[in-house]
């Protein structure tokens, strides 16, 4: 379940997951409108189609099962991360408004997830590897293997962090099981999407978006290390102070309930100031910033536009 | 696959049609957030707001039948995803099954889930009986979404007919030739279909570029209606905000 | 109809040993020179792979020449110019469906207007006069996807004719089209006084419509010549493909 409905989801997640993909929309708008100009439009809207049609489009996986492609990294290495960000999100508008999959209410959530997270995330995933390993065809397949797997978890988890943080269930759990469901969904995204871009490769290589240049590579190796480095250090701050912060602020709000939650606070009540929210909430946007700050300063020289 | 209801639904003659699409969308999304606001176990509030989304479809004359038809399938999906919270949050348990339990919590985050997802449904099915795809485009313009966003739509829509025509006949050859007996050769069928599907859309992208700068395009795409009708539209908008925030803060009260 | 430009240059089009090669690719252009006057109306002949369409692609200053100069209607073929070409130009492609990418036809007819400046209800009208010259104002709020090859055919010419172009090219016009939208098609074009530049394989199509015809092979011209003369020498023809 990537698409998440409306129901599922507490005003501080709905309000905190809209702002941060409306954040990065914006910035996906101004970078994309720079780098591709006006080939952008047609190239987006090709793009748009595909995703559209994909997500649509069942391959049989054997044993009765189906999985479809949800595309995020495919269309991010072929046509870019910030295009693929937005067509992704146009996908996702009129999934939730004209098809009913994936809530209204929770856009902002289902953009992060799969446009920002998803495409985004995924691509930095892809270029991270080439830096290390260098951009020849095979590697760029096995590469994008490696980030739409990657990727696809990464959704699942993310889901699952939103409905821990909305109080629909515990948070651990909400991980486990949503993050876990969806490593059969990444096997399947890896698979698909190397299949697809290895031979997009092998016919149209002029489609595809920029190569790698060394010195950019060897930013992109320092950025992912950055960002890797700070969500390992952000995941043990969080695990550490979650139970203290969790029974502080159940001591402040003197919630003595017959129910005995584990983890997550319980969002009909007032929210808690601080406590894990922030933690997680601080902890991804940390990771991304970092990650694109370095992206950024790496940006300038060596990139063919 | 099917897109064809993006062009067939939607073209009964109502009060609600005579809205213009951009009114149509802010009140179908502030029916559907309200909904997703509201609070656990918030039963009255979820049955008003049921209430007034059956009354506006009721309005706007859509079928009973088509409206339930349409709200079935994912209202149904909805209801599978959300059994698992009720054995997932801990609880006073209600219902032993075996190694699982149904908790009191989770049944009402079950009922809860289902009652918001509904209302929310029920809202985009009404915007989706009563306006076309163009439509909705032109109400996301007036609403200032990103040209590029709005542009990528407009061109997609085509591109999503003609892509589906391709695979079509990629198929339609396939099948012909007696390609892939058996799953697996089906499922490689399948993904080279794809491939080929994608990069036609990109060579087809370009083609429709060079069209399009053939015609004077400079990089944003104009529109024919690029004023959005400003005044009175807004008192429907601002109707329905203000009924949402008196249910939410009944709710919360 | 103009018969020379204000610079009094009489040609609509003019190559000079116009050579061009994609980035990755063979040379398609070899060295190609024409000439071509206000008004006439000029047929391009020649089999898949001689550079027809790519030429026609360079009149529109989609494509610029890696060696050689070209003139269109007095202005020269670079990116500085290439506005204003394509404002004089008129370039309808092979394949409608390139051509009519917006989600209704009114709106597709509407584009180039827009473009230019024109406020939206004078586009609207303008559109919509042009769709009813060619009898599609019925299909005005329709997808290109409902109309039938021949309606599709002639909504992509709307989509230029509405522009008041001075020279009209054509890819392969009636390319798909059965016998009755193929005459649709070529009353049509026989109405029109612009300049006329077709590029097809469709011998009498370019016989009913132009009095003139060059042959391209590899990227050259081999012959130019009346229409009626290169279309009776079945050896220039075989030897060029075309039969």
């Amino acid at each position: 379940m990537a698409h998440i409905p409306d129901g599922f989801l507490g005003p501080a997640v709905i309000a905190g997951t809209t702002a941060l993909s409306a954040a990065a929309l914006a910035v996906a708008a101004r970078r994309s409108r720079a780098r591709l100009r006006d080939r952008q439009a047609p190239l987006l809207g090709a793009a748009t189609a595909f995703v559209f049609a994909a997500q649509m489009f069942n391959f049989p996986l054997g044993a009765g099962t189906s999985a479809h492609l949800l595309g995020g990294v495919l269309v991010a290495v072929v046509a870019g991360p910030w295009a693929a960000m937005l067509a992704l999100f146009s996908v996702l508008i009129v999934q939730a408004l004209l098809f009913q999959d994936g809530g209204i209410a929770a856009l902002g959530a289902n953009t992060l997830n799969l446009a920002v997270l998803g495409a985004g995330g995924g691509y930095l995933l892809y270029r991270g590897q080439l830096a290390l390993t260098g951009a020849g065809a095979r590697r760029r397949m096995s590469a994008a293997a490696v980030a739409a797997f990657l990727s696809a978890v990464l959704t699942g988890v993310a889901v699952g962090i939103q409905l821990g943080l909305s109080g629909m269930v515990p948070l651990r759990t909400a991980i486990l099981v949503v993050g876990g469901a969806h490593l059969p969904v990444g096997l399947a995204e890896a698979a698909l999407t190397a299949t697809i871009f290895g031979a997009v490769l092998r016919s149209r290589p002029d489609l595809v978006h920029e190569p790698v240049s060394a010195s950019a590579g060897r930013r992109w190796a320092a950025g992912i290390t950055t960002a890797a480095a700070a969500v390992a250090l952000g995941a043990a701050a969080w695990g550490s102070a979650l139970p203290d912060a969790l029974e502080s602020a159940r001591a402040r709000l003197g919630l003595q309930e017959a129910v005995a939650w584990t983890t997550a606070p319980m969002p009909d009540y007032a929210a808690p100031v601080g406590g894990p929210w922030l933690a997680a909430l601080v902890g991804v946007a940390l990771v991304f910033g970092l990650g694109w700050l370095v992206f950024r300063l790496g940006a300038r020289g060596g990139r063919v536009a | 696959m099917s897109f064809h209801h993006l062009d067939h639904y939607a073209q009964v003659e109502s009060p609600i049609t005579r809205r213009s699409p951009t009114v149509r969308l802010l009140v179908t999304v502030v029916l559907a957030v309200g909904a997703a606001l509201l609070p656990l176990g918030a039963w009255p509030q979820i049955a008003t707001l049921g209430a007034i989304v059956l009354g506006l479809a009721a309005l706007a004359r859509v079928r009973p039948a088509d409206f339930l038809r349409r709200l079935a399938v994912p209202l149904a999906f909805v209801g599978v995803v959300s059994v698992g919270l009720l054995v997932l949050a801990p609880g006073q348990t209600v219902l032993a099954l075996g190694p699982v339990a149904v908790t009191d919590a989770g049944l009402l985050r079950f009922g809860s889930a289902i009652g918001r997802a509904a209302v929310a449904l029920g809202a985009a099915v009404l915007l989706v009986s009563t306006t076309r795809f163009t439509e909705l485009l032109e109400a996301l313009r007036s609403l200032r979404l990103p040209a590029t966003v709005t542009a990528a739509l407009g061109l997609a829509y085509r591109f999503l007919y003609l892509l589906t025509d391709e695979v079509e006949r990629l198929r339609r050859a396939a099948r012909s030739r007696n390609a892939a007996a058996g799953s697996a050769p089906r499922r490689w069928l399948l993904v080279g279909i794809a491939a080929t599907a994608l990069q036609r859309s990109f060579d087809r992208s370009e083609r429709v570029h060079h069209a399009m700068l053939g015609r004077g395009f400079t990089g944003r795409l104009p529109s024919l209606r690029p004023a959005p009708s400003a005044g009175h539209p807004r008192l429907e908008v601002a109707a329905a905000l203000l009924l949402v925030v008196v249910i939410l803060a009944s709710a919360r009260l | 109809m103009i018969a020379a430009d204000a610079a009094g240059d009489p040609h609509a089009v003019r190559l000079d040993r116009v050579e061009f090669a994609y980035p990755r690719g063979a040379a398609v252009l070899t060295g190609l020179s024409l000439r071509i006057r206000h008004g006439e109306r000029v047929a391009i002949l020649g089999a898949n792979g001689a550079g027809k369409s790519t030429l026609l692609l360079h009149l529109n200053a989609l494509l610029l020449p890696v060696r050689g100069t070209i003139t269109v209607a007095g202005l020269p073929v670079d990116d500085s110019h290439a506005r204003e070409i394509r404002r004089r130009v008129g370039l309808v492609f092979q394949d409608p469906d390139d051509q009519l990418f917006l989600p209704t036809l009114l709106e597709d007819v509407a584009f180039g207007p827009l473009n230019e400046g024109l406020p939206p209800l004078a586009a609207e009208a303008a559109a919509r006069d042009q769709l009813r010259s060619l009898g599609l104002e019925p299909a005005a709020d329709r997808a290109a996807h409902h109309l039938s090859g021949g309606e599709k055919r002639l909504a992509s010419l709307a989509t230029v004719l509405v522009s008041r172009p001075d020279i009209l090219v054509l890819d392969e016009p009636t390319a798909g089209l059965d016998a009755r939208a193929r005459r649709r098609v070529v009353d049509l074009l026989r109405r029109r006084t612009e300049t006329l530049v077709l590029a097809t394989h469709d011998l009498d199509v370019a016989r009913a419509l132009c009095a003139r015809a060059i042959v391209l092979a590899d990227g050259r011209v081999t012959a130019d010549a009346p229409i009626r003369r290169v279309l009776d020498d079945t050896a220039l023809l075989e030897a060029n493909g075309l039969l």
